[in-house]
């Protein structure tokens, strides 16, 4: 079998095999190039404009990895398992819109719809269906299980891989936040990814688990998945400029194709893409101004931090009530991080074995058990209205709060 | 509300078993509600190892944590939690969440089927459900649980069948 080897920053080289390169060859694929990972994002760190395409080779790579891994501790994968993986890792964020979770944050998608079942519509409906098919019958639904952990598995692997590349310690995070941190010249998302791997194992009566010295390199992982939500992936900047995208986006979707939300049809729906919408955008008077002139809302000084405690979410929910009664929908906007659909949560599913016991990380490790989730709430507001609206944002949780 | 029927249907069911329960009880019951007993909840679940697990479920147990209407310990006798719902909660309920009751016998119906609260069981319970709703021929489910938990043999699985008819949450 031949390779392809391709230059990676974060893994020195991924090898692709002959099916992988006529996938990535396919036109599904390939528009990944022109979806940029983390949205809006270079708006505050202007080097993070890597795409899914990278991000999805990554993935790949981090397979061959758990795959040489589960080889040497003596799991038994047989070839075509292992092709499936494979794949099933490439493919993962096959059916993004563009910008990536924009459009699942901001209410994009026709109801009942997300960039997992347009993935695995896209899967299904183009070229990658006869590609896929050259492995086995069933090697569709087996992909689709692995990505989305719905429909049937196929094998007693599927539930594992599936658990592998989705998990809260899964390979999808692994390369994430290496590569975000890269791009992004950041070192929050960094961790010790040989030792977690040279830690990671499977049996029967456990599945999937860690040994007691991949503790501290769990640790680490999860804070960095944590640093890089608080620092990056819910960055004031980034939050508002993806509600304001949303609205170009809609005003796009209105302008090019007389629809209100993306296309449901494959066809349409791959046609669409972050270079595509930008160009659009840039020549947009309204559009322009927010986005090339940075006149974009901005945070008020006052937030609920990342961590408000009860009574604190309860004042902020009456207080996104009072501003509505209060002031337009065109002069504020309303930011609750645990209404995001990429979120932090806390880590209570990782395994790990302790003096020959099965335990949970969160239970293990203090440092973890301490790791809540993120419910900040914050408010933004147009030039214009800012001061009225700190004013009264102040005033309502003075009063409230006393 | 859809996040209040949510809150209510985890707190109705807390107070229905009435002891500590682990959090694949709370998984396991709520997936039965929604996907054996037709109440909509809005949860997506995925076939995790332990059976169908829904991430939205989970943080929903954790934030009715942070609100102090539940207490989560880990169980001091082994590998999970234990749950319980504090006097707040209780109380919470009763003035606030009453409109979005759930129906006592489902929550009857969920306790008498994993109210034991065996983990074991109510992962061979949830696991059998979740392919129960891809195939309605015994053989094709038997294969299919005993497939992703190999340590759960044909009988096993038969008796889980027989309990979701039972109850009426398996009609065919």
């Amino acid at each position: 079998m031949s390779w392809l080897h391709i230059r990676d920053p974060i893994h020195g080289f991924i090898r692709l095999n002959e099916l992988e390169r006529e996938i990535i060859q396919t036109f599904p694929f390939q528009r990944l190039r022109f979806v940029h990972q983390l949205g809006t994002t270079p708006w505050a760190y202007p080097s993070g404009v890597h795409t899914r395409f990278v991000h999805s080779l990554g993935v790949l790579q981090m397979a061959s990895l758990v795959l040489e891994r589960f080889k040497f501790v003596g799991i038994m994968i047989d070839e075509e398992d292992e092709k499936i993986f494979r794949i099933a890792c490439l493919l993962h964020d096959i059916g993004h819109p563009p910008f990536s979770h924009v459009g699942e944050d901001m209410k994009l998608f026709e109801e009942g719809l997300d960039h997992e079942k347009m993935g695995e519509r896209i899967i299904k409906e183009t070229r990658l269906i006869e590609i896929i098919n050259k492995i086995s019958v069933n090697a569709i639904d087996r992909i689709i299980f692995i990505i989305t952990g719905k429909g049937r598995p196929f094998s007693k692997f599927d539930t594992i891989f599936y658990f592998i590349l989705t998990g809260q310690a899964g390979i999808d995070r692994m390369d994430y936040l290496l590569r975000d941190s890269y791009f992004l010249g950041v070192a929050y998302g960094k961790f010790d990814l040989p030792r977690l791997l040279e830690t990671l194992c499977y049996n029967e009566d456990y599945n999937i688990f860690w040994e007691e010295g991949g503790i501290h390199a769990l640790e680490q992982f999860i804070l960095a998945r944590y640093f890089m939500f608080t620092e990056v992936y819910f960055h004031k900047t980034r939050r508002i400029l993806d509600y304001h995208l949303s609205r170009a986006i809609k005003a796009f979707l209105i302008d090019k194709m007389d629809i209100l939300l993306f296309p449901t049809n494959v066809e349409d729906y791959l046609k669409l893409n972050d270079n595509e919408i930008l160009a659009w955008i840039i020549n947009q008077n309204n559009f322009q101004d927010i986005f090339l002139n940075r006149k974009f809302f901005k945070k008020i000084n006052q937030d609920s931090g990342d961590h408000p405690s009860e009574r604190e979410i309860v004042i902020w929910e009456w207080l996104e009530d009072n501003l509505k009664r209060e002031f337009s929908g065109d002069d504020f906007y309303f930011d609750r991080a645990d209404k995001a659909p990429y979120k932090f949560e806390k880590p209570d599913s990782i395994q790990v074995v302790k003096k020959n016991n099965i335990s949970l990380i969160e239970r293990e490790s203090k440092l973890v058990s301490l790791l809540t989730p993120i419910n900040k709430r914050n408010v933004y507001a147009s030039n214009d209205k800012r001061e009225e609206i700190s004013n009264f944002v102040d005033r309502f949780l003075r009063e409230r709060r006393a | 509300m859809l996040q209040l029927k949510q809150y209510s249907a985890l707190i109705g069911l807390l107070q229905k078993v009435d002891k500590p329960v682990g959090k694949t009880f709370l998984q396991k019951g709520i997936y039965i509600l929604q996907e054996g007993l037709g109440e909509e909840l809005g949860y997506d679940f995925r076939l995790h190892f332990y059976g169908p697990y829904s991430q939205d479920l989970a943080n929903n147990i954790n934030f009715l944590q942070d609100l102090g209407l539940i207490s989560i310990d880990f169980d001091p006798t082994g590998y999970g939690y234990q749950i319980e719902l504090t006097e707040y909660g209780t109380k919470f309920f009763k003035e606030n969440l009453e409109e979005y009751k759930i129906d006592e016998s489902k929550l009857n119906k969920i306790v008498s089927i994993i109210g034991k609260d065996y983990a074991r069981e109510m992962e061979l319970i949830g696991t059998t459900l979740y392919f129960a709703k891809l195939s309605n021929n015994d053989g094709e489910i038997k294969e299919m649980v005993n497939m992703v938990k190999p340590h759960f043999n044909g009988k096993d699985i038969e008796m889980a069948l027989h309990k979701l008819r039972e109850e009426n949450i398996l009609i065919f």
